[in-house]
């Protein structure tokens, strides 16, 4: 296959993924709330026809046919039932395994393409047998089809056709087409008879409601069907798509961009040898060239974050399934932090938390019957939160379920040939030993567990990211496991400040106020410490510049500033040399390849590429207190 | 992600380099690429040895004076380096560091280091120097200088 080709082909497949993914969602989250006229509903249906058509483009006729039965259940129904999304989910799987391309059969492919659509036919056929009507008064289209048949007694009370069509006008252009079939010869014409019917075609973002509400007063001298030919370009809810890029290509590209910073460098310092007018022109042309540069730069390092929900994404269908599988209903409860965090976790996030859902249905919800027998709800619970605090994103994934088996374990472990000592398991011994490769408690292995390779990956997959796992178990109420990972890079509100021409970032949350120097806040010293009186409350100022190592400097009051910062227990001021713009930036730890330094969060990339130190003031203060005791 | 496995000739192979006056014999292996060094960020409160930090592949990567790490004693003129050769760690290429160098030299190898008369390291980031005619090749220890990057308190 020619490259292009090749690569086009892959970016298909991971957009009809994602399409798919965004689907499931829906039908997931829909059944209860969902009517076929909602934003949600009409962005599922135009994400199916553009799967359909990009489907059909690729040559994926499998696809193209299912999408678009699934288009007919979705343009013909009121409300989803129970029956209809698991027809619709198991129609989602077939796409999918199409694309994974997994059945190489073309034999077994056309089966499955024809027992799919087999199936999803039968819930058309359920839904019309029905008697549904095909369009709600909610939905909102762009293009509408209007067929307008007037009886013949349209004209006895006074009714006029062309006022229906001019009402239409209004919401927008109009296509009229006028059908004269039924015009009789001229011998028998009536003038009071409307003889004549009309297609119009409206392009207007309108409701359905909207439109028949012309017709109020002569719908019952007037056949008039209403059809939607294209739907209206609501926002969507989601956010639009992220560009998809490898890791590697990622790497690439940010090299290509920081060569090709380099080379402008180079390329502005030979300016030097030409003349006046050439330098000036060149000059411009490589101003001009740097600021496309930094653009790039800005971008690539964006497309490194991915929204951390993207990790949680596939758990609501895995519960689902699950739920099915092993007969115990579980609820999915999810609060996921709104943040975009390094690409690299979310992606190392999706096997650990695959396995830990499994886990939970495997050994700990119980089945229903146990459950009633202890008191408990029979629908289990799964709470998943997930936040940033600090430089670690921590994920508390715990249930309500029976906790972990001590006695099992325990003689598990025996049979392993491990001397307890009769000793009883202490929560730790019990963590070390279901995070062991190889341990599980299950009897014999089936589809969700047995096989001993869950936890042990999970704490894997979590060391890989230089993080920990905890585990709290309490009898008969259920196990919590917390992740702990690490975070190298987010985006952050910052301050920049300038002294002695370095530029510094502050995290914006801990700024206060600031203030011109001259200003007339009272700055005075006891001993070698220096403050100043802010709302009658003395503030400590620190000497940014003994913390940056610089000669002592007299600065200008006149030009400099002073800057209020908070942290959890304190407030303190700082002087600076000028105060420069505040902006989201990306912000990356030392960490993983330096060490933490007192008082530094990391470093700021600056939006021409360059880097600047990010200030931790909370551990600034204890740093210079302590210099400044000692 | 680890690092592929190298052919057996990598393996075998040492980029002599060149930091003020003293050269350095680095494995072919480990080395990602060589930059020009540029916007070294220096940090506050650490060992002078580091230069600082640099903005390279979606990394912030320490720089290190290996003329300062190993205390040679350096004529007293200007500090002259302006490349800088970015390392990964021999058992994980996701771990970087970046030496500050003069120039890049000749590609050597280990047998012909191995044919010099070597004298015993003097610092734990050393495996050995050797002499060629009148000057000294030290042979870097990797894997010990990635570890030296992680020890120690500020």
């Amino acid at each position: 296959m020619h490259p292009l080709l090749s690569s086009a082909t892959a970016a298909f497949h991971e957009e009809a993924l994602e399409t798919l993914n965004q689907i499931e969602d829906w039908l997931l989250s829909s059944l209860e709330s969902s009517t076929s006229g909602d934003a949600h509903w009409q962005d599922t249906l135009r994400l199916l026809h553009s799967l359909k058509g990009t489907a059909a483009s690729f040559e994926n006729e499998a696809i193209a046919k299912v999408c678009h039965a699934i288009e007919n259940i979705l343009t013909e129904n009121r409300q989803l039932t129970s029956q209809d999304r698991d027809g619709l989910l198991v129609a989602i799987d077939f796409c999918r395994q199409c694309l994974s391309g997994t059945e190489a059969d073309p034999a077994i492919q056309a089966e499955n393409l024809a027992n799919c659509l087999a199936r999803i036919n039968r819930l058309d056929q359920q839904n019309q047998n029905n008697g549904k009507p095909p369009i709600v008064p909610e939905m909102n289209g762009s293009v509408w089809q209007i067929d307008f048949g007037p009886h013949p007694q349209f004209f006895e009370n006074g009714h006029d056709p062309l006022r229906i069509i001019k009402a239409l006008r209004q919401f927008g252009p109009v296509k009229v087409s006028v059908f004269t079939d039924k015009l009789p010869d001229f011998a028998d014409f009536d003038l009071y008879k409307c003889y004549l019917r009309w297609q119009i075609t409206l392009t207007a973002e309108v409701s359905y409601q909207q439109i028949i509400s012309q017709f109020d007063w002569v719908k019952h001298v007037c056949d008039f069907t209403v059809e939607v030919l294209a739907l209206a370009q609501t926002k969507r809810v989601n956010e639009p798509n992220r560009y998809k890029m490898s890791e590697a290509n990622l790497q690439a590209l940010l090299t290509v961009s920081h060569t090709l910073q380099t080379q402008l460098k180079q390329t502005f310092a030979l300016t030097n040898q030409l003349n006046q007018t050439d330098k000036i022109r060149l000059t411009r042309r490589n101003q001009a060239m740097k600021h496309q540069q930094q653009l790039l730069q800005q971008q690539l390092l964006h497309i490194s974050m991915r929204p951390l929900a993207d990790a949680f994404a596939r758990l609501p269908r895995m519960t689902f399934d699950l739920a099915n599988k092993t007969d115990k209903p579980i609820q999915l409860n999810m609060d996921i932090a709104p943040i975009e965090v390094d690409s690299m976790i979310v992606n190392s996030l999706i096997d650990p938390l695959t396995h830990l859902l499994r886990n939970t249905f495997a050994h700990g919800i119980e089945p229903t019957e146990l459950r009633q027998q202890s008191g408990k709800p029979v629908k289990g619970q799964i709470h998943i939160i997930a936040e940033q605090v600090d430089e670690q994103l921590i994920i508390r994934f715990s249930d309500d379920g029976a906790g972990l088996a001590e006695e099992k374990i325990l003689a598990k472990a025996k049979q392993l040939g491990v001397n307890l000592q009769g000793s009883k398991l202490d929560q730790q011994l019990l963590s070390d030993w279901v995070f062991r490769p190889g341990f599980s408690t299950a009897v014999s292995a089936d589809a969700i567990s047995g096989r001993g390779i869950g936890l042990d990956v999970v704490k894997q997959h979590i060391t890989d990211m230089g993080g920990r796992i905890e585990l709290i178990s309490s009898h008969g109420r259920g196990c919590c496991f917390t992740l702990y990972i690490p975070v190298h890079q987010a985006l952050m509100d910052v301050q920049l400040i300038n002294v002695d021409q370095q530029t510094l970032a502050l995290p914006l949350i801990s700024v206060l106020d600031s203030y011109a120097a001259h200003s007339s806040r009272l700055v005075w010293h006891r001993g070698k410490k220096w403050f100043i009186t802010d709302d009658n409350r003395q503030v400590p100022l620190i000497d940014i510049r003994q913390f940056l190592q610089l000669p002592v400097q007299e600065t200008d009051d006149q030009s400099s500033f002073i800057i209020l910062l908070t942290t959890e227990n304190n407030v303190f001021a700082m002087k600076v040399d000028s105060l420069a713009e505040q902006a989201q930036l990306l912000v990356k730890s030392l960490l993983p390849h330096y060490r933490h330094v007192n008082g530094v969060k990391g470093v700021a990339i600056l939006n021409d590429g360059n880097i600047a130190l990010l200030l931790e003031p909370g551990k600034l203060l204890m740093s210079l207190t302590i210099a400044g005791e000692q | 992600m680890k690092s592929s496995a190298n052919s057996p000739l990598d393996n075998d192979l040492y980029q002599l380099i060149v930091i003020e006056d003293q050269q350095y014999a680095l494995p072919v292996h480990c080395i990602t690429t060589v930059l020009a060094l540029e916007n070294v960020l220096r940090l506050p409160g650490t060992n002078s040895w580091l230069s600082g930090v640099v903005h390279v592949r979606n990394a912030i990567v320490p720089v290190v004076n290996m003329n300062k790490l190993i205390e040679v004693d350096v004529p007293p003129h200007q500090f002259n380096c302006p490349l800088l050769v970015l390392l990964h760690h021999p058992l994980d290429s996701q771990r970087l560091l970046g030496l500050s160098v003069t120039d890049v030299t000749i590609l050597m190898y280990h047998s012909e280091l191995a044919e010099m008369a070597s004298s015993s390291s003097t610092h734990q980031c050393l495996i050995n120097s050797v002499n060629d005619d009148s000057q000294k090749i030290h042979l870097l220890d990797i894997a010990n200088l990635f570890e030296q990057l992680l020890q120690g308190q500020n």
